[in-house]
């Protein structure tokens, strides 16, 4: 029974929770045997608890035994990326600088989870601080890819992509700033969901680079990240950059009438460096919507496929410099034992609690923001940065969403980037630019290259069209069987 | 045998038989170091550049960004990391070529400016759990080193 409900839709899994086929304690025992067995080699959580979430799943079946469910995620295990805080539970962002961190309160996407009865299961593993494209940057290890355990999930949110794929989790929350949802979605053949910036509140999201984080949702099913979406989204007086703006009901957009989608496909997404399979599989995708009815139209975006990889790393790189600047080890986060003064608290602790792409990050952002290289770096890729966003606009006036490859190749080799950082850097070639123009972007399985390495289409869409972004993915996903193909494990 | 490409500032290029870069340092702490900086299909393909003549790539002075950072740095961070980031550097020259003249810098992508807040009165973390992860503390205090001798 298991193991046919750990790859169940969620919208599936409350059904039979509604019609009383299963318990929520069940369900939740389902997935923790699951974990259990494979994530010895998965290796996609940090730290799982266990009583504390069975507890939950108790109360969420005594509420729906007096008919008080608070709705289609009660009782649902939701994954959490160890970068989102969760009361009482650690919050590690993968760091040995915050190992012995708990957090003080919640999140606000857990307010919400909370509130819906959902139950925040794990902390789920990433690139330290979410800064990195592998999880491989993790002070507890790496994470494997569910479909070839040599190879990485993605990152930074390749914890979460793995449980979900590995049927650890039925939904999952990560983080994505330059890619970081998408491209593990990709790499480990599921649905991965990046808002339009300010859609979700970031409160409670330890930061990384401020103005390009976005929490965002992994699934097996487009339908699935609509409903996760709907609970999480909404105006927070808690982040200032979240928007003032009614949530629209992502799950009702999935059942209106068909469009003929306007869909652009920026020809430069499809240049060189692009691995064949990929591009043939995305290509073919790109056939389906024109067989069925969408208007196809080859667009030029070569301002962004040239710059925006650049202009991110030295944007991306200052805000991280200032963001981790409160790792001081004065009030929280490791302390070093051999300062003999403030200042050199400061340097030691810092030297000893972050990871090496950390510091090398912070060393460029610093660098970039210095006297005399501010205007030269960061000024400019500001600049860059509203150039990115203008090309977007121009090319979304003829278009209603753009079509293009998640990652220029599959997932790659454990170790294999490792020691060069510019070409882990450039794996995120296609998904920066979503990041530096604020917009939606999703991940779904289009694939599978060297046979059994999966693809993902990325689909981005303009800004707040989350509910045409839904439904443009999923009219591919109803034609295609993608999604219900699972790793052996 | 390697062909020498060019020879910038303290670093010389070699590009060898099998299309690979090798940059060779005449940093005094790092002399006879060779370090593989990029394969030279992916950076014509990633690059656009097919090794033509190009800027020299930019000197950090890392120890003084590091202090800046309050950062301590091993000797071995400190030449991996000026090595790496010379590298990333020199890809991040590309945007001196984008001109910029009366573009407006763009902070975010979210359509809000000066958001104020209610000032309201309303509850905060209890003391305890506000110092719930604090490295040492003593009567509600955080406990640090002495900051002034």
């Amino acid at each position: 029974m298991s193991t046919d409900l750990i790859y169940l839709p969620v919208t599936k899994l409350s059904d039979l929770l509604a019609a009383g086929k299963i318990s929520s304690v069940e369900l939740f025992q389902a997935f923790a045997a699951r974990a259990e067995a494979v994530d010895g080699r998965v290796k996609a959580f940090n730290s799982r608890d266990v009583p504390g979430a069975l507890e939950m799943a108790r109360a969420s079946d005594a509420r729906r035994a007096v008919g008080q469910s608070k709705g289609p995620l009660d009782g649902i295990p939701v994954g959490l990326k160890d970068v989102i805080a969760v009361d009482g539970q650690p919050l590690t962002c993968s760091s040995k600088m915050l190992a012995n961190y708990l957090s003080p309160y919640d999140a606000t996407a857990t307010v919400k989870l909370k509130a819906a009865g959902a139950i925040p299961w794990g902390r789920l593993n990433m690139d330290e601080f979410a800064m990195g494209s592998s999880t491989e940057n993790s002070a507890f290890g790496p994470t494997a890819n569910p479909w070839d355990l040599t190879r990485v999930p993605g990152g930074s949110s390749g914890g979460s992509a793995a449980a979900v794929a590995a049927g650890e989790a039925p939904v999952a929350l990560g983080s994505d700033t330059g890619g970081s949802i998408r491209q593990p979605a990709a790499f480990c053949g599921i649905v991965g969901l990046k808002p339009t910036y300010g859609l979700v509140s970031r409160y409670g999201l330890a930061a990384f680079a401020s103005s390009l984080d976005q929490i965002g949702t992994f699934a097996h099913t487009v339908e699935d990240a609509a409903l996760v979406l709907g609970t999480i989204a909404g105006h927070d007086p808690r982040d200032s950059t979240s928007l003032a703006i009614p949530v629209p009901d992502f799950q009702a957009a999935l059942k209106q009438p068909r469009v003929p989608w306007r869909l652009g496909v920026p020809k430069e997404f499809f240049g060189a460096g692009l691995d064949p399979e990929i591009g043939a599989a995305v290509r073919q995708a790109i056939e389906f919507y024109r067989r069925s009815g969408c208007e196809i139209r080859e667009v030029s975006m070569p301002f962004t496929s040239e710059y925006a990889v650049a202009a991110y790393y030295i944007i991306a790189t200052a805000e991280c410099s200032s963001n981790l600047a409160r790792y001081d080890g004065v009030r929280y986060g490791h302390r070093s034992k051999e300062a003999t003064n403030a200042i050199d608290l400061y340097f030691k602790s810092r030297a000893e609690g972050f990871g090496e792409e950390v510091k090398r990050r912070i060393i460029l952002g610093t660098y970039v923001l210095s006297s005399g290289y501010y205007d030269a770096y960061y000024l400019r890729a500001q600049k860059v940065r509203s150039l990115i966003r203008d090309e977007f606009a121009r090319v979304f006036k003829e278009c209603d969403a753009l079509l293009s490859p998640t990652t220029p190749t599959a997932a790659f080799k454990l170790g294999e980037k490792a020691a060069d950082p510019l070409s882990m850097y450039l794996s995120d070639i296609y998904t920066i630019g979503v990041n530096l123009a604020g917009l939606p972007g999703i991940s779904i399985p289009c694939g599978f290259a060297a046979g059994q390495l999966p693809i993902g289409l990325q689909i981005i869409g303009q800004p707040f069209k989350e509910t045409d972004l839904l439904a443009i993915a999923q009219q591919y996903e109803q034609a295609h069987d993608w999604h219900r193909q699972h790793p052996k494990l | 045998m390697e062909e020498v490409i060019r020879i910038i500032g303290t670093k010389t290029q070699f590009l060898r038989q099998d299309e690979s870069i090798f940059t060779y340092s005449h940093c005094p702490n790092r002399i006879g170091t060779i370090l593989p900086v990029a394969n030279r299909r992916f950076h014509r393909l990633f690059c656009g550049d097919n090794l033509t003549p190009m800027n020299p790539a930019p000197e950090m002075n890392i120890e003084y960004v590091a202090n800046l950072a309050r950062l301590a740095l091993t000797e071995a961070e400190k030449s991996k990391f000026a090595q790496q980031l010379a590298e990333i550097l020199h890809y991040v020259e590309k945007l001196k070529q984008v001109d910029v003249t009366g573009v407006e810098p763009m902070a975010h992508a979210s359509p809000v400016f000066n958001v104020w807040a209610e000032d309201s009165p309303a509850a905060g973390l209890p003391v305890e759990k506000a110092l719930q992860n604090a490295p040492a503390q003593r009567d509600h205090l955080i406990v640090m080193p002495k900051v002034i001798e």
